[in-house]
């Protein structure tokens, strides 16, 4: 039958992990480039590029969570730096946010603080490059079964069957709710 | 698909153009009637067992991407300007995806111009067609879609999230609370299982519990011998001869190659941005302004519901993520009541999603501390959903793009949405009692989600009494055009509170059996 293609992240861990980091790349090289048309041309030719690590930094002061092993931000960020190495348009709009986020913690974002880093980050508040920093992390990390344990969602229910007698109706601090009316 | 194979020059089919909830129940009906049909669908035919409970993955799968461009004040034109409607590319259409809610629509609400009076910068109708006259049809749809709370059907099992919803209700002094009218087997019914509580309505139920035409329709009227589905076909423009009268759809197969499919008569069941464009699509020497589009009508008036969802935060644990999507519903905002500073009213309905959706789509510029510390929570987390009635604007509305193109060459859909200050005022209502009802059941925080790309979509081709005032009469035929028909949302003159898909299904089947007696 006319079964259509598709080719999406696929959050369950079916997919081996080249094949996935290779469609990370391309996700955000194609995400890059729809970004990229929207802002003006940046000039890149001084512009040191972000490592993978100081996307790791950048992705935990976006998106801080004390709990999730510091590793887990390490999908996002290494698909940044694989996207920026592979791609022009992705590496000027990166090159782009990493130079506006020196800027602002006084061209050391290293050695800032949290506060000074969190100032840095909301001054990138709607630019493209913040826009390709979210969608990253919420593919890949927020659609991170590993992370979806740390915060408590099962995802899918289909290997066990549904939630029927299976912590559908848990909650004990509230009382049942009135018997319905009528069927 | 089945072994039915229509010729393409059998001018005695009728051509059904979709196949959700309007086309569907359309095209079952006529073949239950001994009519035959050619059902074109643009998606895949897919099954359950296609389905995966991963929201990433299905937004993929299901999701009706095709472009479209935006514009007007409303909040998606900035947070979703290429996909403002989130509808469904598949056989069985947007039912494959919906939450399951079925209501009547008040009679108060079917009386809008009436009751409301007249609205600046509004064009609100009375529907040419009253509650007693929608009533057995409403009967035959709640029965065939196996709808909960009717029909001796049992309600669904109290989830958590329900559990918690309707305690808040109460304590905030609502009345009119349950836990009812999901269009999903609580029991076996028709053929298909019971509702296992998976959780993921909003992916295609994978037990096939949940109502769709996927399954439900569709294998229905295949059985009869009389149904020819042609999954992956896209209506590319309707014909007419030189009496007025439609004569054939031309499509696209999967292939590429397009073909003319001839017709007795034609059936439009898009969704409300599809339909229209396909009638402003198809111009000729006669038609220059588009099919049935003589009084202009056809494209305007597109409402899609206020949606809006705020997020409590609790200190024990709530799991909303098991059981179904939707909850259940609030109705005492419904009512009819100015005192609230605008008229219509909304629902306020219990509901659900994973975190992958949580920080896609309900807070999609989320970022700090402010944000994670909801996401972090996730099991203490529970929705309430907004599906308020939008106003009808005459310049809210779908049109043709001027410059880009489809695969096929057609000028894209844009969508234009200007809010109301009737919106306005009803979201902010909403906004603040949503917030109340969390808190009454025990929320120490709540986050506000942003308004979603809609699943609703309505009124741009509405019914009217008279010719000038619309685009088809209360039986969706066109008021220009005898032959041909309009199946789906487009219909309603009006948005009303009560999520849609049941009043879509009682219109067809109204449809169907006019049409078998108009045209024998």
């Amino acid at each position: 039958m006319h079964t259509r293609q598709t080719t999406v992240t696929d959050s369950a861990d079916l997919v081996p992990d080249i094949e996935r980091r290779r469609f990370l790349t391309s996700l955000i090289i194609a995400t890059a480039g729809a970004l990229v048309t929207r802002t003006a041309a940046a000039d890149t030719q001084d512009a040191s590029s972000a490592t993978a690590t100081d996307w790791q930094g950048v992705l935990t002061t976006m998106f801080p969570h004390d709990s999730i092993e510091p590793s887990l931000y390490m999908v996002p960020a290494g698909a940044l730096a694989a996207a920026s190495e592979k791609d022009p348009g992705a590496r000027r709009l990166l090159d782009d946010g990493w130079r506006l986020l020196q800027q602002a913690t006084g061209g050391d974002w290293h050695g800032a603080t949290n506060e000074a880093r969190t100032r840095a980050i909301s001054s990138i508040v709607g630019t493209p490059v913040f826009a390709l920093l979210r969608q990253t992390t919420v593919f890949t990390f927020y659609g991170n079964p590993k992370v979806w344990e740390a915060f408590g969602y099962e995802g899918d229910a289909w290997s066990f069957g549904g939630y029927v007698g299976k912590g559908l109706n848990t909650i004990d601090w509230l009382p049942d709710p009135p018997p319905a009316q009528g069927t | 698909m089945g072994a039915t194979k229509f010729d393409l020059n059998d001018d005695t089919v009728a051509v059904v153009i979709g196949s959700g909830a309007g086309g569907g129940v359309l095209a079952d009906e006529l073949c239950q009637r001994g009519k035959k049909v050619v059902c074109l669908e643009a998606g895949p035919l897919l099954s359950t067992a296609d389905y995966r409970n991963d929201e990433f993955f299905s937004f993929q799968q299901l999701t009706w991407m095709d472009k479209r461009s935006t514009s007007g004040n409303w909040s998606v034109a900035s947070s979703s300007p290429a996909l403002p409607a989130y509808t469904a590319k598949a056989v069985g259409g947007t039912t494959n995806i919906w939450g399951a809610l079925s209501f009547r629509i008040q009679p108060h609400e079917l009386k809008a111009r009436t009751t409301y009076g007249a609205i600046p910068g509004a064009e609100i109708a009375d529907w040419p067609v009253n509650a007693e006259e929608l009533d057995p049809y409403w009967q035959q749809a709640e029965d065939r879609m196996g709808v909960t709370g009717t029909h001796g059907i049992p309600r669904l099992p109290v989830t958590n999230n329900y559990k918690l919803f309707d305690y808040g209700a109460r304590r905030a002094g609502y009345k009119q609370v349950a836990n009812d009218r999901h269009a999903i087997n609580s029991r076996p019914r028709d053929g298909r299982t019971r509702c296992f509580q998976l959780g993921f309505c909003g992916q295609g139920c994978k037990y096939g519990a949940k109502w769709s035409t996927l399954y439900a329709e569709i294998p229905r009227a295949e059985a009869t011998g009389r149904l020819d589905l042609r999954a992956g076909c896209t209506a590319l423009r309707i014909e007419h001869d030189g009496g007025g009268r439609v004569t054939g759809v031309l499509y696209a197969a999967p292939d590429g190659t397009q073909h003319l499919q001839r017709a007795a008569l034609v059936a439009v069941a898009g969704n409300a941005i599809e339909t229209p464009r396909l009638l402003l699509n198809s111009t000729s020497g006669r038609f220059p302004q588009g099919l049935a589009n003589g009084s202009g009508w056809v494209g305007r008036s597109y409402m899609k519901h206020l949606n809006s969802s705020v997020w409590g935060l609790f200190e024990k644990p709530v799991h909303m993520n098991h059981g179904v999507t939707m909850g259940g519903t609030i109705y005492d905002e419904s009512r009819f009541d100015t005192g609230r500073g605008f008229v219509g009213g909304y629902l306020l309905q219990a509901v659900q999603v994973g975190i992958p959706f949580l920080t896609a789509v309900i807070k999609p510029d989320g970022w700090g501390r402010e944000f994670t510390r909801f996401v972090e929570r996730y099991d203490h987390l529970s929705g309430i959903w907004m599906n308020g009635e939008d106003m009808p604007r005459a310049e809210n509305r779908i049109t043709l793009h001027a410059t880009e193109k489809d695969a096929h060459g057609l000028p894209i859909p844009h969508v234009h949405v200007d809010d109301h200050a009737n919106d306005v005022a009803m979201r902010k209502h909403f906004l603040a009692r949503a917030e109340a009802v969390l808190r009454a059941a025990g929320a120490v925080d709540v986050m506000r989600g942003s308004p979603l790309p809609a699943s609703h979509n309505m009124g741009t081709c509405r019914m009217s009494a008279s010719p000038e005032g619309g685009v088809t009469n209360s039986y969706g035929q066109t008021h220009e055009i005898s032959n041909l028909f309009v199946t789906d949302g487009s219909l309603f003159p009006t948005a009303t509170a009560e999520n849609p898909t049941q009043t879509i299904v009682a219109l067809a089947i109204r449809q169907a059996a006019y049409i078998v007696k108009q045209m024998g």
